[in-house]
């Protein structure tokens, strides 16, 4: 594949948080967005393990991203060929018991076989670095040195990641998970503009919103990621020069040992209005009568789409019943620190 | 649940293995057990030699929590990994060894080491692991085993790490220190084969080209055996042959699935055209600068064909289409003109 086919950047933050990176560049790219890639790193590593003051969010990590890419309107020309975006994300400990980070982003004119690609750098690339460290360290002692050391490792994980683009798709067999949903998020963009951002969920009240944050990091966490993410995507985007397209989050999984979270997104986009709805889904909720598969959860909120009413409760009630009507705006911080005084807080 | 999966992806008959061993054990019932089983392994194409086969036995045997000839099926079960491993590296195209040596050891060995550990006993050092690779996956026209300089190269070479009295898992490590050179020389033979396949082509391809250079050239025989007819005996020559003859004509040169740039054909086309029809013009016809008249007249066809049609480059049967109308009314012009 010729380098200005994908984006393919591998970042990788140690016990110490110094980040190193390795970011697959085409020559074409201005300096100045070169420079700017730099930055990438801080941007993408930074938020997978989440960390708070707050005793909730702690041991949450983001596993993965993944967003679908859609051409803009009117740019027919010199169309940008991608089709596949997302980000892969591993959290391991080193021998002392500190986390060490591992990011990949990946932008594929194909679309990819994303386990292997996730169980490349999961199985092997990020335990190899911590293992080799410690055998170099044992072997070489004091004339060891970790920044040439995790150069090559990046280098070698690039590869490896690169070397698995364009490959078919396998098909795996994975048993049908039946998820609770916790909350629906509204997201309208107007050209580029955050015009409404909502979220529908229970009664601040409700013995059930309590529940929720013992399978959530919080309200306010959850709230915030599609936009931040979707952001950083087109920022990535955009830096990489790919102008003829734009991005909107599909998939957000998040963990914290036998907890996870699924989050997805369905989008349209009419008259330069881009409108997304995404459900807050969680398996093993404890009430196993009213969880349902992923594709109950993907027609309702299509429906909402392909409705188009002012007033998408209607729809919202059938996905959990147990939610209110009341929206609560998640556009500004003021909002979403209502948000977090309503809903994160268990007493 | 791993040691399942493994074992179904590369089975091995152990039925078959285990009566042909009972065989053995019953012809030699004198022999030490070790030898027994180093004698049934060697007859299955494994190893050296017996002598050598019985030390690597005598070494790991009481490093091994099931019994020697377990270690023995394991030993075959290796070969078919290798196997396997071999005909995924044949088709594979990396741009380094790295790549090769992390590819390979992800795809069939990660999943294999865990299980070949589940066979060992817990104290065996990482050194006797990595050797272990190298007894199982080395083939064996390379490398002669001697097991004590094997051993010691590797123990030089792959630490066994704690942390007080817990072992460090660093599986991965000797894992890919373990097969770098398995796999560095296995991709070498690879390539080896590749380039030597690619000089056998080059070769017959040569002498295959001088034929095929024939082929590049437009053939128009038949429009030079209609001019011919035609100036003999001045019978009309239907449009329907007219057609014939100019999709023949350009069939000749291009292929359907190939694409062709105009400028590359423009030059070849005018010229074996001019030539053909001027081959067919009798002396009656023919006027000493017949051929350059014709290439002018032809150039010029073409040339309106061009300010119509801008494309560059199309496909063999695209071309053929688009230049068919313009050449048979230049013919049929011609012929008509010809007095």
């Amino acid at each position: 594949m010729e380098e200005s086919d994908f984006i393919l950047g591998l970042f990788f933050s140690d016990e110490n948080n110094l980040i190193y990176d390795n970011i697959k560049l085409s020559e074409e790219l201005p300096e100045e967005n070169k420079n700017r890639l730099k930055m990438l790193s801080y941007k993408f590593l930074g938020p997978i393990f989440l960390t708070s003051a707050e005793r909730s969010e702690e041991g949450w990590k983001i596993d993965f991203i993944e967003a679908s890419l859609s051409l803009k309107k009117g740019l027919t020309r010199n169309v940008d060929i991608l089709q596949s975006f997302f980000n892969i994300n591993s959290t391991l400990c080193s021998e002392e018991g500190l986390p060490t980070h591992i990011s990949a982003l990946i932008g594929s004119p194909h679309t990819e076989d994303v386990k292997i690609l996730h169980d490349k750098l999961v199985q092997y690339i990020h335990p190899v670095i911590l293992q080799g460290k410690l055998v170099l360290e044992s072997v070489l002692g004091s004339d060891f040195k970790f920044s040439d050391f995790i150069k090559k490792e990046l280098k070698r994980g690039i590869n490896l990641l690169e070397f698995s683009l364009g490959k078919a798709r396998k098909m795996y067999w994975e048993e049908q998970q039946q998820y609770y949903c916790l909350g629906i998020i509204e997201r309208v963009i107007e050209r580029g503009i955050k015009k409404t951002s909502n979220l529908y969920t229970f009664n601040k009240d409700d013995p059930l919103r309590k529940l929720s944050l013992d399978f959530i990091p919080s309200f306010y966490t959850i709230a915030i990621l599609p936009d931040y993410y979707e952001s950083l995507i087109n920022e990535t985007l955009e830096l990489f020069n790919r102008k003829s397209i734009f991005s909107n989050i599909s998939v957000i999984e998040l963990s914290n040992q036998n907890k996870n979270i699924f989050y997805f997104e369905e989008f349209n986009v009419e008259n330069d209005i881009k409108k997304s709805y995404g459900a807050i889904l969680v398996p093993n909720f404890g009430i196993p009568d009213e969880a349902k598969n992923i594709s109950f959860y993907r027609r309702n909120l299509r429906n909402i789409l392909d409705l188009n009413k002012d007033d998408p409760f209607e729809i919202i009630v059938k996905i959990n019943p147990n939610f209110k009507s009341d929206k609560w705006c998640t556009k500004s911080e003021e909002d979403l620190t209502k948000i977090s005084e309503c809903f994160d807080k268990k007493v | 649940m791993e040691e399942i999966n493994l074992e179904e992806m590369y089975d091995i008959d152990k039925d078959r293995l285990f009566k042909y061993y009972e065989r053995i054990k019953n012809q030699f019932s004198n022999l030490d057990p070790l030898k027994i089983v180093a004698k049934f392994l060697n007859n299955q194409s494994i190893g050296d030699s017996i002598d050598k086969v019985y030390n690597i036995f005598d070494y790991y045997n009481d490093k091994i929590k099931k019994s020697i000839l377990d270690f023995a099926f394991e030993w075959i079960r290796a070969q078919k990994i290798r196997l396997e491993y071999k005909k995924y590296l044949i088709r594979a195209q990396y741009s380094d060894y790295e790549l090769a040596i992390d590819d390979c050891a992800f795809l069939f060995f990660i999943k294999y080491d865990k299980y070949l550990r589940t066979i060992l006993k817990e104290d065996v050092k990482e050194f006797e692991i990595s050797a272990l690779y190298e007894i199982f996956f080395i083939p064996f026209q390379i490398s002669s085993v001697n097991i004590k300089n094997l051993l010691e190269r590797h123990r030089n070479k792959i630490p066994t790490l704690f942390k007080e009295s817990k072992r460090i898992n660093t599986s991965l490590i000797t894992l890919r220190l373990a097969l770098e050179q398995i796999i560095k020389s296995d991709y070498d033979g690879v390539l080896l084969s590749r380039r030597e396949e690619a000089q056998k082509k080059d070769i017959m391809g040569t002498k295959a080209f001088g034929s095929q250079n024939m082929q590049m050239e437009f053939n128009g025989t038949l429009l030079e055996r209609m001019i011919k007819t035609y100036c003999f005996n001045k019978r009309e020559i239907k449009l329907a042959d007219i057609d014939n003859g100019i999709v023949s004509f350009l069939n000749s040169y291009f292929k359907f699935g190939k694409f062709y740039d105009y400028d590359e054909f423009e030059e070849k086309l005018k010229d074996s055209l001019a030539e053909y029809i001027n081959n067919g013009l009798t002396e009656r016809y023919k006027k000493p600068d017949s051929l350059e008249f014709l290439k002018k007249l032809i150039k010029e066809v073409l040339s309106e064909f061009r300010t119509v049609h801008t494309i560059k480059k199309l496909d063999g049967a695209a071309w053929v289409n688009d230049l068919k109308s313009v050449l048979k009314n230049f013919f049929f012009k011609f012929i008509n003109d010809l007095t």
